[in-house]
């Protein structure tokens, strides 16, 4: 069992590189520690905020290499959090995955044109699934 | 006193086609006169009315069916000819009756004190028979057309009579304009219970609409002009007005463009008030909003609990240590967790299809495309079920105008019921081709079957065959129902043709999309 808060442990290519780091925004408590622990089960260092104006905080401080982003928060909804992400040249850059159980089209056209490069409907994906999606934009930025 | 007349020696029938005769009035004191006019009259063809005084005459004459055509003697003790025919004209409208004055007296004042009184004609005694029935014909003639004229006159009265209560009883104000000043010339009196403003003060004002649209509405009323003047014509337009009594009124106004008597453009309008559509219009959209949001806000709460025990089970599947028994207990609790979040998703689609407010393209689609896209989507299922899947798809794409990630939803859910309702090691074929004008998609199974009673109801929502209910297999009866909804809303229909314990084909048809 890995212990939240320590180091990853499932570095195993061998490489230097130090491991992705990802800002996980997300109100819902249960949500938030299966996530944290399957994802950093998947070789990624996690670090979490539980509302809108959290996140923001915490994404100028510790600049992730992306964040996950849930959308209805209190203090801030998810919208608004890319916004500001957006508009601040520190972290203007850092790919935002939109993570959300609202669904409809009109949603995930708001979120895309605020900026995020994804949008996954939570109910419908595995944490695994969503590992991949992340490491997959990772390497297509680094690529 | 008159003289007899001599008995017809000649005659011909009057030109008249009517089947009844008509009827001719003679007015003459003298019996004798009275019976050769009568013997003539009748041999000519019309159906004489003898009177012997000039009072007799004159009911007569006046009556609503009486003669038209009348022979007066002028010298008749009592009323005589020139005071019937006095009283005749002064009591019925001009060209009513034709009269002919018949007289001893030959000089011209006569005549003229004849005419002057109203007379159409004038014959002086002795007079020659064949002249009388000519005069008599040509009098005829006239009422006959006068008749005519008369009916046509009424017909149009009453056709405008019906046009007025059109115009004035359906509830739409119809007016004309002129297309600079905008100030009516025109108005129907109901207009103004339309309008919302006196008629008087309709027509008075400089520009109605300027002084009382809304002022949100008038960029687009400006438009509206100018639209209609520089081509002539303008879908109607709905705007709002404020009324004299401060209400607002939703009017709609259809127009057209005709030249006016002086040869300006002008401006024909007809305004509805729609103000009760549009406030049922205003709820049923508020109502089908509010159940979208319903349906989004409790799907949204529905699926983060569920998200939750779907995410913690797969975290605690992965744990290190984790005895069998309790891994083969949380797969199961993780297979229900997506077992239900399928439903809540099922049910969220459903209900957005039915509300209608889904939004769906319509691009060019090649069928074959989708069909690749479904087979990889259901692949894994397939082979873990023992199946082969067959795919017989024409090598040209077969395009059809619908939304892509719908019809991979109806695929799919085709295939997956065709994957779960066949007992493992089947065969599964999809067919494309494309008819004379339809796109048609086939699945077809050596499954389980449906029953008969099921085939009608099998695409009612949250039904399930009796067959599939009893079978371990998840399902929530949704399914079939959103692909009826999905291929109805493009335009398509969907079937199936089964034989319980054999198989089953499900057929969709689409119209192709129309040739570049």
């Amino acid at each position: 069992m890995s212990t939240p808060g320590a180091s990853p442990s499932s570095i195993t290519t061998g490489d230097t590189t130090p491991p992705a780091r990802l800002l996980l925004v997300e109100d819902d408590r249960f949500l938030r520690k299966a996530a944290e622990v399957v994802l950093r089960r998947q070789g990624f260092e996690v670090v979490t905020a539980e509302d809108g104006e959290g996140g923001l905080a915490v994404a100028r401080e510790s600049h992730p290499a992306l964040i996950l982003l849930d959308l209805i928060m209190p203090r801030m909804p998810g919208y608004e959090v890319i916004q500001h992400l957006k508009q601040d040249p520190a972290t203007a850059d850092i790919p935002v995955i939109v993570m959300s159980n609202l669904g409809q089209e009109a949603d995930v056209r708001q979120a895309i044109d605020a900026g995020a490069i994804a949008y996954v409907v939570k109910s419908n994906v595995a944490l695994h699934d969503l590992a991949d999606r992340v490491h997959a934009v990772l390497e297509g930025r680094r690529g | 006193m008159s003289a007899p007349l001599p008995i017809p020696a000649s005659e011909t029938p009057p030109s008249s086609l009517s089947v009844e005769p008509v009827p001719v009035l003679a007015a003459d004191d003298d019996p004798v006169s009275r019976r050769i006019l009568r013997q003539a009259l009748r041999k000519w063809g019309y159906r004489p009315v003898l009177c012997a005084n000039g009072a007799d005459a004159l009911e007569r004459l006046l009556a609503a069916d009486g003669p038209r055509v009348a022979l007066l003697d002028w010298e008749m003790p009592g009323v005589d000819g020139i005071e019937v025919i006095r009283l005749v004209r002064a009591r019925t409208p001009a060209m009513s009756h034709y009269l002919l004055l018949l007289t001893g007296r030959a000089d011209n004042a006569d005549l003229v004190r004849g005419l002057d009184a109203g007379a159409d004609d004038y014959l002086a005694k002795p007079f020659d028979l064949e002249v009388l029935r000519a005069r008599i014909s040509v009098g005829a003639r006239l009422m006959s057309l006068q008749r005519a004229l008369g009916r046509r006159m009424h017909d149009l009265a009453q056709a405008e009579a019906r046009y007025r209560e059109l115009v004035e009883g359906v509830g739409v104000a119809v007016w004309q304009a002129d297309t600079t000043s905008w100030q009516l010339s025109f108005l129907n009196r109901h207009g103004e219970h339309v309008i919302g403003h006196p008629h008087a003060r309709c027509l008075a004002a400089a520009d109605l609409w300027s002084a009382h649209a809304l002022p949100d509405d008038w960029p687009r009323l400006l438009e509206f002009r100018q639209r209609l003047i520089e081509r002539g014509e303008a879908p109607p337009i709905e705007y709002q007005l404020r009324r004299a009594d401060r209400s607002v009124a939703w009017l709609r106004d259809t127009v057209r463009l005709v030249t006016g008597g002086d040869g300006t453009p002008q401006v024909r309008g007809v305004t509805q008030d729609v103000t009760a559509q549009k406030l049922a219009e205003a709820e049923r959209e508020a109502a089908l909003r509010m159940q979208a949001s319903f349906v989004s806000f409790a799907s949204h709460q529905l699926r983060t609990p569920l998200t939750g025990i779907s995410w913690t089970l797969e975290m605690a599947e992965h744990e290190d240590g984790v005895p069998p028994a309790a891994a083969e207990g949380i797969a199961l609790a993780r297979a229900a967790a997506s077992r239900l979040i399928v439903l809540v998703n099922d049910l969220l689609d459903s209900a957005r299809l039915e509300s209608g407010r889904i939004e769906m393209a319509r691009a060019p689609l090649d069928l074959g495309r989708v069909t690749t896209g479904a087979l990889t989507s259901i692949r894994p299922m397939a082979e873990r079920a023992g199946h082969d899947l067959v795919v017989e798809a024409p090598a040209a794409p077969v395009a059809v105008l619908a939304d892509e990630r719908y019809l991979h939803e109806c695929l799919v859910n085709l295939l997956s019921n065709a994957v779960k309702y066949t007992p493992a090691g089947g065969r599964i074929t999809v067919r494309l081709d494309a008819r004379e004008r339809v796109a048609r998609w086939s699945v077809t199974d050596n499954g389980i079957g449906i029953p008969p009673a099921g085939l009608a109801r099998l695409f009612t929502k949250f039904y399930r065959a009796a067959n599939a209910e009893s079978l371990e297999t998840e399902g929530t009866g949704l399914g079939l129902y959103m692909v009826q909804l999905i291929v109805t809303r493009l335009n398509g229909r969907v079937w199936c043709e089964s034989a319980l314990g054999e198989g089953s084909t499900f057929f969709v048809e689409l119209p192709l999309a129309p040739a570049e």
